[in-house]
């Protein structure tokens, strides 16, 4: 029987045209970092070839089980909201650096702000930055008049997302509520010994990695709307960063 | 109840997706050169650059990734094909171990996530070559035959998309040898991505909170993360950085063994090999990586 065949092509025909839509229109960045998009389109490219092929001329040794599998695949994967049209800016988008009270901040993401902690001696201290993330709070930050700003980096795709935040210290924790985002501007501390991580959890992040070295002292603490894309893909070693 | 089933499909399905979207490119690469084997060249073709020596034929294997690299999505289907050419298990077996690790792209990544930290790079290489080499020299006795699963015959040629009865082009033929072999590894690569999706919905990140700076723990902690994560070897680098409490040789224990073992793997393994095979595939890597990382850890290397 050939209907078998016919349904693994058309099978892989539907995954080729989903993979397709999903780069073109799709939320892309929700599941995976768009430096991959040429890597996913490309390969939507191929299964729809394949599934072409595979309908117009089937094979007689397809397996109910992998139909089966594929099919349970496709109905999780058309759970998810797709919401088209969330384009994704450009990253350091803007000036690479904001002015506040007549100082300059420059601007840089939670992930390249923790590699900057992890280097930061004393002649960096004084080092100005501006950074946006989500509060968490904690017992373990509150009795040290703390809280974590942190935001997801996904390197590839959504399995491999990390929570990457820093501590910001700060006396009046009652204004600051769980998943507020803020834009901070501040400059960057070392702590004299490495502080004890408290656990912490962010949606969308299996980890989360808070830097345990340093605290940023804040000059100013602005509460902010949620990015469309609140998520970070990159992450610079110099400026200007992607932020 | 219905709150409870919402608020964990919306953490299951967008991570088997994303397992899937991520993996399915190498998959579908993966799939395309062992098609190509297939159809263009000829099992005798394929031997004559198997080197005699074995012990040559195993350094091909663990080298050839800097030459043909490939994700462990990916290379399983080449593998298979090889091995139905008649390519020996020795050479076979420790390129689909060694590859998605040793090969220019993973270095880099790795370089770069550690921070330039050569030592990470080269501890890395070690900890995968060396069990992918006691593989092959465990199976230097060994032929591709018996080694092999149910799916495709002896003879080098795929049962599943045996041609019609009409000739068909090279061009078809390859098409439909990279579905049946995109659709039969896919499957196992569902089947993985579903339990690691399981895994992260319903185990909280705190149960693994508990180790510290115990080498023996950290180590075994970071492992059984790396295996039941199914995190891809270019990234796996990256996340192992995030966990900057624990000791250094727990965070190469996770780049080392994702690779060779994940919930993926394992799925694939089972459906391409016997069993025996598959339990040394996994035993293995396991036993050696983990020993070698608490000796490491105990000679404060790491």
């Amino acid at each position: 029987m050939k209907i078998g065949g016919i349904c693994e092509g058309l099978i892989l025909l539907a995954l080729g045209l989903y993979m397709g839509v999903f780069v073109t229109v799709g939320d892309y960045w929700r599941y995976m970092n768009p430096k991959f998009k040429w890597l996913t389109g490309t390969a939507g490219a191929l299964l729809i070839l394949m599934g072409l092929m595979a309908t117009l001329k089937p094979t007689r040794q397809a397996r109910l089980s992998r139909i089966l599998i594929f099919l349970a695949f496709m109905s999780f994967a058309a759970l998810p909201a797709f919401e088209p049209g969330t384009r994704i800016g450009g990253f350091g988008e803007g000036a690479p650096r904001l002015t506040l009270d007549g100082e300059e901040y420059t601007k840089i993401n939670l992930g390249e702000l923790t590699l900057v902690c992890d280097e930061v001696d004393s002649s960096k201290e004084n080092d100005r930055y501006v950074f946006r993330g989500m509060v968490k709070r904690s017992p373990e930050l509150d009795g040290s008049d703390q809280f974590a700003v942190l935001r997801v980096a996904v390197f590839c795709c959504l399995a491999d997302a990390v929570a990457m935040g820093v501590r910001v210290e700060y006396e009046r924790l009652g204004e600051l509520y769980d998943g507020q985002w803020v834009q901070v501007y501040g400059t960057v501390r070392r702590l004299s010994s490495e502080m004890s991580s408290p656990n912490l959890r962010v949606r969308g992040a299996f980890f989360t990695m808070l830097n345990d070295s340093c605290v940023i002292e804040p000059t100013r603490i602005v509460s902010i709307d949620p990015p469309p894309i609140p998520y970070m893909f990159e992450f610079r070693e110099a400026e200007p960063y992607a932020y | 109840m219905v709150d409870v089933f919402n608020q964990s499909m919306q953490i299951f399905a967008p991570v088997i997706t994303a397992i899937f979207l991520e993996s399915a490119p190498f998959l579908c690469l993966g799939a395309l050169v062992s098609a190509l084997l297939e159809v263009y060249f000829p099992q005798d073709r394929i031997q004559k650059y198997v080197p005699k020596n074995p012990l040559h034929g195993l350094l091909l294997g663990l080298s050839a990734g800097f030459v043909v690299p490939t994700c462990e999505c990916g290379v399983v289907p080449i593998v298979r094909r090889l091995m139905r050419k008649g390519v020996p298990p020795h050479v076979a077996i420790p390129y689909m171990l060694a590859a998605p690790v040793i090969n220019p792209i993973v270095l880099a990544s790795t370089y770069v996530a550690f921070r330039g930290n050569i030592w990470m790079v080269l501890g890395r290489v070690f900890l995968v070559a060396l069990p992918a080499a006691c593989m092959g020299l465990a199976l230097i006795r060994s032929d591709s035959p018996s080694l092999l699963g149910r799916n495709g015959d002896v003879n080098g040629r795929d049962s599943e998309s045996d041609p019609e009865d009409q000739p068909r082009s090279r061009f078809t033929m390859v098409l439909l040898y990279t579905a049946s072999e995109f659709l039969e590894m896919g499957k196992y690569l569902i089947l993985g991505a579903f339990a690691t999706g399981l895994f992260k919905t319903f185990v909280p990140p705190e149960a693994f909170s508990f180790v510290g700076s115990n080498v023996f723990l950290a180590v075994g902690m970071m492992m059984s993360l790396a295996i039941l994560l199914s995190i891809c070897s270019e990234a796996d680098a990256f996340v192992a950085v995030s966990f900057t409490s624990l000791p250094k040789v727990a965070q190469l224990s996770f780049v080392s063994i994702g690779p060779m073992v994940d919930l993926k793997l394992i799925a694939m393994y089972a459906g391409t090999f016997r069993r025996r095979l598959v339990l040394g595939l996994v035993i293995i890597p396991i036993l050696m990586t983990y020993f070698i990382s608490v000796m490491l850890g105990g000679l404060n290397l790491g």
